[in-house]
């Protein structure tokens, strides 16, 4: 049997926007927004580099609530290059966006074949009249998809390699939709040659060979949450040897989220020289992608704690930041979080016998406190018209930022 | 801490005031009325915390009799030692120091390590009864918290404002009603997503466009199918429309054709041939008409011409007087200048005749003449003149000369050298002494020349005794040259006489001398050229005369023959008129002859062409009749005939030609006249004016179709181009993270004003009981109230009587809420002070509301609380200081 090479992505979210900066930067808005599509246009590229015999692309290419033409319109022009260069490409549709979510009349070039559905389909790869692979694969015709699809691939014994291009989540792994949920030994007992796989936004490798089962993860980061290299697999399949698969990284914008120490910072010239330490470590290591989107969490204790509470100030910081790195290539975006307190010392207030001790020591009973505050967040996080638009919140970081507040007050005032 | 000594040094109505005798327990201050009980707590306040700035706005008791502003205290600490505390004016509180037995030290913070909790002190430790008022005016919730406050550990701060600073950064964030920050942003965010919803709706649209723009391209097909359809049958109809009336002509000329004579036995193309012979017979008629005139004209030419016959035999006169003009005229011009030549030169040869010599003429002139031989000898007479003179000349001067060397000579003596003698002895006697030398040797060769030597001393002195000779000689040339003198001189005379011979021989002057003879003999020759001169002069003059003479003759012969002529005119003019008739006859008589020639001919031309004419007529009648017609009018007739039915073929032809270009040929030829001959043209334009109402109809609506579709496809570009979605999504997640962020904020704050609640109420439940009891404890002892009560989930204090009825702050007395103050202040003390060292209390007046019964008891009280630590009381009530007395206390009169 002659060597089969393709591309295995998944996750694509073309068009779906970067989720937790609270700031834009203009003149990076358009290269943020352009980053997963720009992703997919790698992999096509490498496509063609590569000359590959087939692109499989495992499901969530778009966010389908997000409904957006240009998103689809994004996909098809670099389908039509595939095509153009007598690449197939192999589509499956996820949880993100069921068949229901993409547009009927959007005509897809020759060569791309989307699954139905209804149920498992197969189609061959020729190559000079020989049958190399057969692929196999099954769309969610919805969201939510509860039903074992992997139990519905049935290898027919035909020539060839079987790939079976699947969106699922495989072992029930935790933090995803337990969508089209199976398990490993479904997928090993189907005699497939190689499992492509979507869903988990992490390169995993669940098995090695017979068969290979492989998460390609998504192809670029769009959350902070999101660590890690994001890419795509390059993979050939060989009659006898196991599968190679060589993981090659997409993402054009690096996402990063670390803490800056600015303990002891007397001067704001201090805190900037800090981030900018903090954010040339971490360009060196984003240098094969175009930009890095940086969020700083300034932490530590330092007498400029109340100028960077104050928003004004943080927001010139966050500015000058930003200014700095203007131009830099790979180009720098920062999003700064202030999380530093002020200069007492906690143990001696502690160990005082005034009410700020007492204030102290009550937030050692942590429980009963944050049940307190919680309490105290329901108009907002529980009957506010907006709550849906929040997200929950970590009330130990909560209670800790209510401490500082109060200790502000009480400390920092009295020393005034 | 306890005060053992005041000294103010300036302080309101106080200047340099000492007050001494301060003792631990209770000291009563007294002074009367207006005695500055107030001001002397405000200077210990003042001495211990700091002056107040102007811009407090407070009392800063300014010394008013002197004395600088502030003063001292001496106090002692709980373990003994000793310190004085002093203050003077200055930045921040005033410059304060602190000095104890081994140091001094300075500044506010050091004094607040002594004082503990400085606000404390201020808010507990020492009042004013109008501080104790103060408390009415305050709403309760205050009350407690500067009662809380005080023992807080938290200064001046106030819990109630930190809450109210908290909750009001909580009320700019979020309130469920009004404007907040996350307010406005949800509101953004609303308008955010209805924005994405009406974009997201683009890929319903989108679809639903496509859906429209295959509907009308599918449309649009069928209209465009049906628009060609029409357009064929319109021209169709147009055709037959714009070919009608060829079509008509077409068939009407078919017809005439068809009725016209036969006229195939007519040449094809006879009236070509018939019109050229005719031509031919006309050119001819015409050509012989034009010949016979010019015939005539020549004719007349002819007989106009006039010639002198008689003139012309006179050719050879003519020729003659022609031939004679030039040199007639030259004469006639030239007579009188050479005459007048001839008499100049005439006058000329008699004055050279008398320059030679007056005596002479012509003829002697003539007769003169020197020969060759002659010229010769007078040039020898000349030659022999001069050598002669010269001669005789240069005998003279070389007689001249040789007198003047000889008188030179004479002057200077004759000089030999004195060595050339010696040389010459010398010599000599060499040669005699080889002579000797020789013979006494006997050597002959030697003898020999010796003698030579000797012959030669001996000639040397021979040729200087010679030398002397010659000088002596010198007489001689003179002699000779006097004789070579006078030889000359008879010589010379000699060759004169033979001269003047010559000359008479040849009758001429003897006097004169060769030279001028040679002269004359020059003039002689010119004269006898200019006479020759003269002879030709008077030859050609002659000559002249003669030719006019002859000229008028000749023309006088002529001028008969010429009518112009008149012999009173000049000669020349007349030989001129004479030339010009001459001339003009001889061309007039060549012409004529050629005009004779000219006519000859042109008369046989014109025969020539009267032939050609008759055999062009013989041609043309047997043309006419060999095409059938009878006489050239019918030959005429059948020609015309013949032109209609050409015309009417070419017409048929042309027409035909349109058609089939048009409709093509055969079949489509056929119908189409077949069309026409059935159908009339209104019938045609009616049917087209229907069919391009049609067809507008249908292309208005291929128009709005094609509209409509570049309308969609833009519509569909344009939302294939619209990137605004992604924008807004990040937009609304960028908002959706600000919202969170506040959120958070608003929680952290929120959480804030839990934990003070929570402190507070921790502070209260652990700490209150404490400060409450001891207040408590006061109170019941001075008013018989038995519990003072600050619920915890309240912000009211209440006193509770054994029957356990209770009674707010405002329904009590104000003497009894004095007393609650005064007994919490003490609780609060106590409380204080047992985690702190004991300072002094200071009271202005604060008992003057009791009543007696609680007056009393609150003596005792106070004696007891004075036990633990110094009291300082300021009155100016006897009663009170009686009172006093009795438990004990220390009076100190002010």
């Amino acid at each position: 049997m002659t060597a089969f090479r393709f591309i295995h992505c998944s996750d694509l979210h073309i068009d779906s926007p970067f989720k937790g900066l609270a700031s834009q930067v203009p003149a990076l808005n358009e290269r943020l927004r352009e980053s997963t599509f720009q992703s997919f246009y790698k992999i096509v590229k490498l496509a063609v580099e590569e000359r590959v015999d087939a692109v499989l692309i495992a499901g969530d290419i778009f966010d389908g609530g997000d409904r957006s033409l240009q998103a689809q319109l994004k996909f098809r022009r670099g389908l039509l290059e595939l095509s153009e260069k007598n690449i197939p490409s192999f589509i499956v549709h996820g949880n993100h966006d069921p068949s229901n979510s993409w547009s009927r009349k959007l005509d897809w070039p020759e060569g791309t074949t989307i699954f139905s559905d209804d149920k498992v389909e197969s189609f061959p790869i020729d190559r000079h009249g020989n049958t190399l692979a057969w692929i196999y694969g099954i769309s969610y015709p919805r969201k939510e998809v509860h039903e074992n699809l992997a139990l519905k691939f049935k290898k027919n014994k035909k020539k060839g390699f079987a790939i079976g291009l699947l969106h699922a989540n495989v072992g029930k792994q935790a933090g995803h939709y337990n969508y089209s949920p199976c398990s490993l030994q479904d997928l090993i007992s189907s005699d497939f040659d190689y499992w492509a796989l979507g869903h988990i936004h992490k390169f995993k490798i669940l098995r090695e060979s017979s068969p290979a089962i492989v998460y390609s993860g998504n192809t670029q980061s769009r959350h902070f949450k999101e660590t890690g290299p994001k890419g795509c697999c390059l993979v050939t399949l060989n009659s006898d040897a196991p599968a190679n698969i060589q993981f090659v990284v997409t993402e054009v914008v690096s996402y990063i989220s670390t803490y800056v120490d600015v303990s002891g910072a007397t001067s704001i010239n201090e805190v900037l020289l800090a981030i900018q330490s903090k954010v040339e470590e971490f360009e060196k290591e984003s240098l094969t992608r175009e930009g890095l989107v940086a969020r700083l969490i300034l932490t530590g204790r330092t007498s400029l704690h109340n100028e960077l509470q104050n928003s004004g100030s943080s927001k010139a910081l966050a500015e000058e930041v930003n200014t700095l790195f203007e131009g830099h290539s790979p180009w720098i975006l920062v999003d700064l979080s202030i999380q530093t307190a002020g200069t007492y010392d906690i143990k001696t207030l502690k160990d005082g016998k005034d009410f700020v001790a007492d204030l102290l020591s009550l937030c050692d009973e942590n429980e009963q406190l944050q049940s307190k505050i919680q309490e105290a967040m329901k108009p907002v996080f529980e009957s506010w018209a907006g709550r849906k638009y929040l997200e929950d919140s970590n009330i130990q970081a909560i209670s800790l930022k209510s401490r500082d507040l109060a200790l502000d007050q009480l400390v920092e005032r009295k020393t005034q | 801490m306890q005060l053992r000594e005041i000294y103010i040094d300036g302080f309101g109505i106080f200047t340099n005031k000492r007050i001494t005798g301060l003792v631990p327990g209770i000291n009563i201050i007294y002074g009367k009325n207006e005695f500055g009980k107030t001001t002397l707590l405000e200077f210990i306040r003042r001495i211990l915390f700091g002056f107040p700035t102007k811009r407090e706005n407070t009392n800063l008791y300014t010394p008013v009799n002197g004395g600088t502003l502030g003063g001292n205290l001496k106090v002692i600490l709980q373990d003994g030692e000793e310190m004085v505390v002093s203050r003077s004016p200055g930045p921040h509180g005033g410059k304060v120091k602190i000095r104890t037995s081994s140091e001094t030290l300075e500044g506010q913070p050091v004094l607040n390590q002594l004082l503990g909790n400085a606000q404390i002190y201020k808010n507990i430790y020492a009042f004013t009864i109008d501080e104790l008022h103060d408390f009415n005016t305050l709403n309760s919730d205050d009350v407690k918290n500067r009662i809380y406050g005080a023992g807080l550990g938290l200064g001046n701060i106030s819990l109630k404002e930190i809450e109210a600073e908290l909750e009001t950064c909580c009320t700019k964030i979020f309130r469920p009603r009004g404007t907040s920050k996350m307010g406005s942003l949800l509101e953004k965010i609303k308008v955010n997503e209805q924005d994405i919803l009406s974009i997201q709706k683009n890929l319903v649209l989108y679809d639903e466009l496509q859906e429209k723009l295959s509907r009308m391209l599918h449309q649009k097909t069928s209209v465009q199918k049906l628009l060609e359809d029409l357009e064929s049958s319109k021209r169709t109809l147009e055709t037959q429309a714009r070919l009608y009336e060829d079509a008509i002509q077409f068939l009407d000329a078919e017809n005439k054709l068809a009725s016209l004579e036969d006229l195939s036995q007519f040449p094809e193309n006879g009236l070509k041939t018939f019109e050229s012979i005719n031509q031919e017979k006309k050119n001819l008629l015409l050509r012989i008409e034009e010949e016979q005139s010019a015939l005539q004209a020549l004719k007349n030419n002819r007989d106009i011409l006039i010639v002198n016959h008689d003139l012309l035999l006179q050719e050879e006169n003519v020729q003659k007087l022609r031939q004679s003009t030039q040199s007639v005229l030259s004469a006639l011009q030239d007579l009188d200048r050479v005459q007048f030549e001839r008499e100049n030169l005439d006058m000329l040869i008699s004055e050279e005749i008398k320059s030679i010599d007056r005596g002479w003429d012509e003829k002697d002139v003539m007769e003169f003449d020197l020969t060759e031989a002659e010229k010769g000898q007078i040039d020898s007479f000349y030659d022999s003149f001069e050598s002669l003179r010269r001669e005789g000349d240069l005998c003279k001067d070389r007689l001249d000369s040789h007198h003047k060397v000889k008188e030179e000579k004479k002057s200077e003596g004759t000089h030999f050298p004195i060595w050339f003698k010696f040389f010459c002895y010398g010599l000599t006697a060499t040669g005699f002494l080889g002579v000797v030398l020789g013979g006494y040797i006997i050597h002959f060769p030697l003898i020999i020349c010796s003698l030579f030597v000797i012959a030669g001393g001996v000639f040397l002195s021979r040729m200087v005794a010679r030398n002397k000779k010659d000088l002596e000689k010198e007489d001689l040339t003179e002699k000779n040259l006097v004789q070579k003198c006078e030889n000359t001189k008879s010589d010379l005379n000699y060759k004169f006489d033979e001269w003047r011979q010559w000359l008479k021989i040849r009758n001429l002057d003897p006097s004169i001398a060769p030279i001028a003879t040679k002269n004359i003999a020059k003039t002689a020759l010119q004269v006898k050229t200019m006479i020759a001169q003269r002879t030709r002069l008077d030859e050609r003059i002659l000559q002249m005369e003669t030719l006019c003479k002859e000229t008028r003759e000749n023309v006088q012969t002529l001028a008969p023959l010429i009518q112009k002529i008149s012999l009173k005119n000049d000669l020349p003019l007349n030989i001129e008129v004479i030339d010009h008739a001459f001339d003009e006859s001889k061309a007039n008589r060549e012409k004529r002859e050629l005009l004779e020639n000219q006519c000859e001919s042109q008369g046989n031309k014109i025969n020539n062409l009267e032939d050609q004419l008759k055999k062009t007529s013989d041609d043309l009648t047997q043309f006419i009749s060999s095409s059938g017609a009878q006489d050239a009018a019918d030959f005429i007739r059948k020609q015309s005939i013949l032109d209609v039915k050409k015309s009417l073929e070419e017409n048929i032809t042309q027409k035909r030609g349109i058609i089939q270009s048009n409709v093509g040929l055969g079949s489509y030829f056929d119908k189409f006249i077949e069309a026409i001959q059935s159908v009339p043209l209104e019938e045609i334009k009616q049917k087209l004016t229907h069919l391009n109402a049609d067809l507008k109809e249908q292309q208005d609506n291929r128009e709005q179709l094609l509209q409509a579709t570049g309308e969609t496809r833009n519509e569909i570009e344009n939302l294939s181009s619209n990137n605004d979605l992604i924008a807004k999504q990040t937009e609304l997640e960028v908002l959706k993270q600000q919202l969170q962020s506040l959120a958070e904020e608003w929680a952290a704050y929120k959480g804030a004003l839990v934990l003070l609640d929570a402190a507070k109420y921790e502070y209260e439940k652990n700490r209150q009981p404490g400060v409450i009891r001891s207040a408590e404890n006061l109170f019941t002892q001075i008013t018989g109230y038995q519990r003072i009560v600050i619920p915890v989930d309240q912000d009211e204090v209440f006193i509770e009587n054994g029957q356990h009825q209770r009674k707010g702050v405002m329904e009590m007395s104000r003497g009894t809420r004095e007393q609650l103050y005064l007994a919490m202040r003490f609780g609060l003390i106590d409380e204080y002070e047992t985690r702190s060292e004991p300072l002094p209390a200071v009271m202005d007046d604060v008992f003057v509301n009791f009543d007696d019964e609680r007056d009393g008891r609150f003596t005792k009280i106070l004696s007891k609380f004075g036990e633990q630590r110094q009291v300082l009381v300021l009155t100016c009530h006897e009663r009170s200081l009686d009172a006093y007395k009795e438990i004990g206390a220390t009076t100190i009169n002010v």
